[in-house]
């Protein structure tokens, strides 16, 4: 006999109809259970990629060169000597649209006529930050920085306040050359930009990658290396990985390393790693809560059905066949409510929340997590793999609980229960 | 034979049924009285540990420094302004800062650093600094020319204990500051910006250095409990010299804290308010069932003489007392596990050092209130007896002869 | 005197697209004390007019006084008061709420009549021991035996000394033994408390017992004959 012979099939799915508002109350509560999975995770995982992007924007790309050294001792010490030569020989190695950034960045002052600040000195290439980092997007005020500009200053808007300071003001600008002397040079404020944290805005001003050399009396010199990849799925880890070791055998004996976003942001990759076991705990939790109704609506529906049991034991079916029966009732049940919420979860995400959630009002609050102003959902195959494989796994686990119980009415017993 | 002993007894007709959901409203209290607790602990925590790291409860600085930090915007005598607040009520503890932008350089390196000016006395009762040196010590009163530093900072500036540390910076007056101070400790409080940015001098010395000719720039308050600091920042606006000054609570020193709390306390009630949604709609049907099969027996009890809503009110009660037995197991599973929770401390796991950026500690301890105790319960309650309306009000449509027949 | 009095009474019932007459202008007077049996096949109308009798219904056509009493004029909640107070119900079967054992399913209507409890605990015990069921007070409905149950809902009709029980086919679940002695305890209570007793049966023992004999066919009356 097949597992799924026709006559037990549609058996079970007219029993499932026989008492419709029954029915349609179990599917409800899957429904908004399994709706409630998709869509959150959606959104858990739409903001944990804004968070993800906004790092990777933030000045680390995907995969960054850097002397080992520099990341712990921040120093132009610890720089790269011909910089540009080793990122176009590295290009070589890169899919055309990947992008390199070359950097220097260090440590300094920043001194108005009033006060001084400590800040990060980031010389840039600004042709090259487009779509790599947030200083690659358009300016809050003023004129973006031109390549042959050695005089020109771009600083957050957030340290620009803070200094009261206005556009077209000199500012000078303080950092140690490799020989430990402190150098000085003016600058003047081209314009200001806005970041995704608020900290990251006091934090760094920008100024022309060769004016930055030049004032360190170091040509050729950089800190760092920033390589973007275009591919929207770059976060995930595999190509990333492919990348830094292919680089990294390409840097062999240049005192330089190749390291992936995940190591450079271990805080987040960590992060990201337990997003996907707070959604199983999620998902769980969701389904216990479901699965109490599941359990007894099917026991109702099977107790109410005693006799037929009863009849169909006497009938010559085998308690196995009985269990079978019972769940192919459940299955159906699962798989009509997992095909409605899939459908909802759907419709919610790509056409309700299409254009995502704003969070302005906790503005300070998402500023300090780096999480984006506007969240969008962002629909994962396998979040919506895992929510309903948890509620089919589970759902038959909990319907094998009246089934066993349908398969011990005996038709004695049963024709008592009058 | 009153009413509740026989909607008591009816539950227990069905007893597997019943037990599911009983079990399905325990479960979902239980959650909700963990997962709020364990919110509300973690929040205190985070707020504690932003505190004593560096706002304090209640702060008192000059009109506009909060805004723009400037040296020449200070609190002169504060030692008046000092004794005012003392007689306070709830302070914890009462401390002086002053703040200054210095350019820090050690033997080869140099950066920009933010000198503190503490009391190391009051310092040690208010901030969490001086339990975080991780090498060397924290500052004593009697200390002249000496300082600790961030852990970090120091890395960069290549410093170690008992190194001497050349800063340089501007005074109050805005004339030249210059010094040269021991290190005497590297602390670390595991929040990377704090360690890379601060040293901490004892007050007179940074008076002394920066000019500051007795005054300072902040006063910081910490209050016997955080629900305390609203009030008393009122009661500090009311004194006479705080008046010209300017109040600020933690909410308004780390706005950002604040409104992460919120976000996450929102998030958090959506999801347990569709959880509770899913716990209504699954034992609806046990509601709808406990009056269907009863039919003929309401007919019964119809046909001599009793009301229809009498039996709402019957019915009511039993998915009340279902409800209520549900709702106080689950409490006291709730109550049971957040209490282990809280004697073992919940580890975030990998996330530990992302929180940590934020000041979060790796473990994190639910605490246990009043309110973490009834809110989740109490929404449950009412979901569920509004759940249990809906077949209920059924009943006064029955018609003793069809309910008879059926 | 008559306590009930059924005037041109007709009522149909519709199930789907059929409809169908169960009584059609029936006209019937019960005296004080009466011991009578509504006699006929099923789908007669004998539970049809039990339940009108009862105000447990309405009729489409005629009118039904109760103690000179229109029901028709009487509201869902003066029905109820009615019944609680003034008629007792027997059933064929799931009579007595299942959770509350014989004394406690008598002491449930008296508290529905807000009796006090002094005086409901004497009651209860005084049917009860009519009945003969004392030493059954403590028991519930599923360990008592079929007889047993219908004696407590006997008791329980009677115990609010109502004037008028009425029984919808009290002996068809019991065996003719059971059957004969429970209709002897409603016969000795008619007697001796001045109860009219209207029973809807086919049960041709309980016809004998009847004092009165009233057949009903196809929603009419066929025969009216006392004995």
């Amino acid at each position: 006999m097949r597992f799924f012979d026709l006559l037990s099939v549609q058996i079970s799915w007219r029993n499932l109809w026989r008492n419709p508002r029954r029915t349609t109350i179990i599917l409800t509560a899957i429904v908004v259970g399994i709706i409630s999975m998709i869509v959150l995770s959606a959104f858990g995982r739409g903001m944990m990629e804004g968070m993800v992007k906004n790092s990777i924007d933030n000045l680390v790309g995907h995969i960054k060169i850097q002397n080992p050294q520099y990341r712990i001792d921040p120093a132009i010490d610890n720089r790269i000597d011909q910089a540009e030569k080793i990122a176009a020989q590295i290009g070589e190695l890169l899919p055309d649209d990947v992008q390199l950034a070359t950097r220097l960045r260090l440590d300094g002052v920043l001194s108005t006529s009033r006060e001084h600040t400590g800040v990060m000195i980031v010389g840039i290439d600004p042709a090259a930050e487009k779509g790599v980092s947030f200083i690659g997007r358009p300016l809050y005020q003023g004129t973006p920085l031109q390549p042959e500009d050695a005089r020109g200053l771009l600083i957050g808007q957030g340290l620009l306040e803070r200094l009261g300071l206005e556009i077209g003001k000199k500012v000078v600008v303080l950092s140690q050359d490799a020989s430990g002397e402190g150098r000085s040079k003016a600058f003047r404020i081209r314009g200001s930009y806005r970041a995704e944290m608020r900290d990251t805005e006091k934090r760094y001003i920008f100024i022309n990658l060769k004016s930055f050399q030049d004032m360190l009396a170091a040509p050729g010199s950089a800190t760092e290396i920033s390589i973007s990849l275009r591919n929207a799925n770059a976060y995930q880890t595999g190509t990333v990985e492919d990348y830094v070791d292919r680089i990294n055998e390409r840097l062999d004996g240049l005192g330089l390393e190749a390291t992936g976003w995940r190591q450079l942001l271990p805080a987040i990759a960590a992060y990201i790693d337990m997003f996907d076991v707070y959604m199983l705990i999620w998902f769980v939790v969701v389904f216990v809560a479901m699965g109490f109704g599941l359990a007894n609506t099917v026991l109702m529906a099977v107790y109410e059905r005693m006799r037929e049991f009863g009849l169909q034991r006497a009938l010559g079916l085998r308690s196995s066949g009985i269990i079978k029966n019972v769940m192919i009732e459940v299955l159906f049940l699962l798989l009509i409510g997992m095909a409605l919420a899939d459908l909802c979860s759907f419709f919610l995400v790509k056409v309700v929340f299409r254009s995502g959630i704003d969070l302005g009002s906790f503005g300070a609050g998402i500023e300090m997590w780096g999480i984006s102003r506007i969240v969008y959902p962002v629909l994962s195959l396998s979040d919506i793999v895992m929510a309903n494989g948890v509620v089919v796994l589970l759902g038959l686990l909990v319907g094998l609980y009246p089934a066993l119980h349908a398969a011990r009415f005996t038709p004695i017993e049963t024709m008592r229960h009058l | 034979m009153n009413d509740l002993l026989l909607a008591w007894r009816n539950i227990w007709r069905n007893p597997r049924r019943s037990i599911l959901t009983i079990l399905a409203i325990a479960f979902a209290t239980a959650l909700l009285v963990f997962m709020l607790s364990f919110q509300f602990g973690a929040y205190d925590d985070m707020i504690d540990s932003s505190v004593r790291l560096s706002t304090g409860h209640v702060q008192i600085v000059a009109p506009g420094y909060h805004q723009r930090p400037e040296m020449r915007k200070v609190i002169d005598n504060p030692e008046e302004l000092l004794q005012e607040a003392t007689m306070l009520s709830n302070v914890d503890a009462v401390s002086l800062r002053s703040e200054a932008f210095v350019l820090a350089s050690g033997e080869k390196r140099s950066r920009g650093v933010m000198v503190t000016g503490v009391a190391p006395h009051h310092e040690s009762k208010i901030s969490s600094v001086p339990q975080q040196i991780k090498k060397g010590r924290y500052l004593t009163e009697g200390d002249g020319a000496a300082g600790v530093i961030g852990a970090l900072a120091a890395q960069h500036l290549q410093l170690d204990v008992g190194d001497e540390c050349v800063l340089l910076g501007s005074g109050r007056d805005g004339s030249i500051a210059a010094a040269v101070v021991e290190i005497v400790g590297i602390f670390k409080s595991g929040v990377d910006e704090f360690d890379r940015s601060i040293m901490q001098l004892p007050l007179a010395e940074f008076d002394t250095i920066f000019s500051m000719e007795g005054a300072v720039h902040r006063l910081i308050f910490t209050f016997a409990h955080l629900s305390d600091s609203q009030a008393g920042a009122a009661q500090l606006r009311q004194g006479e010299r705080a008046r010209k000054l300017q109040v600020l609570t933690w909410e308004e020193l780390t706005p950002g804290l604040k409104q992460s709390i919120e976000l996450d306390l929102i998030s958090g009630i959506i999801m347990y308010f569709i959880l509770v949604i899913v716990v209504a709609f699954s034992i609806l049907n046990t509601f709808f069932m406990a009056i269907f099969e009863r039919k003929k027996e309401f007919g019964v009890l119809m046909s001599i003489g009793m009301k229809p809503r009498r039996l709402v009110v019957l019915m009511l009660l039993e998915s009340f007392s279902m409800t209520t037995v549900g709702l106080v197991l689950g409490i006291l599973c709730g109550i049971i596990i957040t209490l282990v929770a809280a004697r073992y401390g919940i580890s975030m796991g990998d996330s530990a050092e992302f929180m940590a950026q934020y000041g979060m500690p790796e473990r994190l301890y639910p605490k246990l209130t009043l309110l973490s105790v009834t809110v989740g319960p109490l929404l449950i309650f009412v979901v569920t007896l509004l759940t249990a309306l809906i077949p209920v009000l059924r009943i006064p449509s029955l018609r003793p002869v069809e309910a008879l027949r059926s | 005197m008559e306590i009930i009095r059924v005037d041109s009474v007709s009522k149909v019932y519709h199930q789907g697209r059929v409809s169908f007459r169960a009584l059609d202008k029936v006209s019937l007077d019960f005296k004080k004390g009466e011991f009578v049996a509504l006699a006929g096949p099923s789908g007669s109308g004998k539970t049809t007019l039990l339940n009108l009798i009862g105000s447990l219904d309405v009729p489409d056509e005629g009118e039904v006084f109760f103690d000179q009493k229109n029901l028709s004029e009487l509201n869902d909640s003066e029905r109820a008061d009615l019944r609680l107070h003034r008629i007792g119900f027997v059933f064929q079967a799931y009579n007595l709420i299942p959770v509350l054992t014989a004394a406690e399913n008598i002491d449930y209507i008296l508290l529905l009549q807000k009796v006090d409890k002094f005086l409901r605990t004497r009651k209860v015990n005084d049917i009860l021991q009519e009945v003969g069921l004392t030493d059954k007070a403590s028991n519930r409905p599923d360990e008592l035996s079929g007889g047993q149950q219908q004696r407590v809902a006997v008791a329980r009709a009677i115990v609010t000394d109502p004037q008028v029980v009425l029984a919808d086919e009290p002996t068809a679940n019991l065996d003719s033994t059971t059957g004969r002695k429970l209709l002897e305890m409603m016969q000795q209570m008619n007697r001796t408390k001045k109860v009219t007793f209207i029973f809807a049966t086919h049960d041709p023992m309980v016809m004998d017992f009847a004092d009165r004999l009233v057949s009903l066919k196809d929603g009419r009356i066929v025969s009216d004959t006392a004995k």
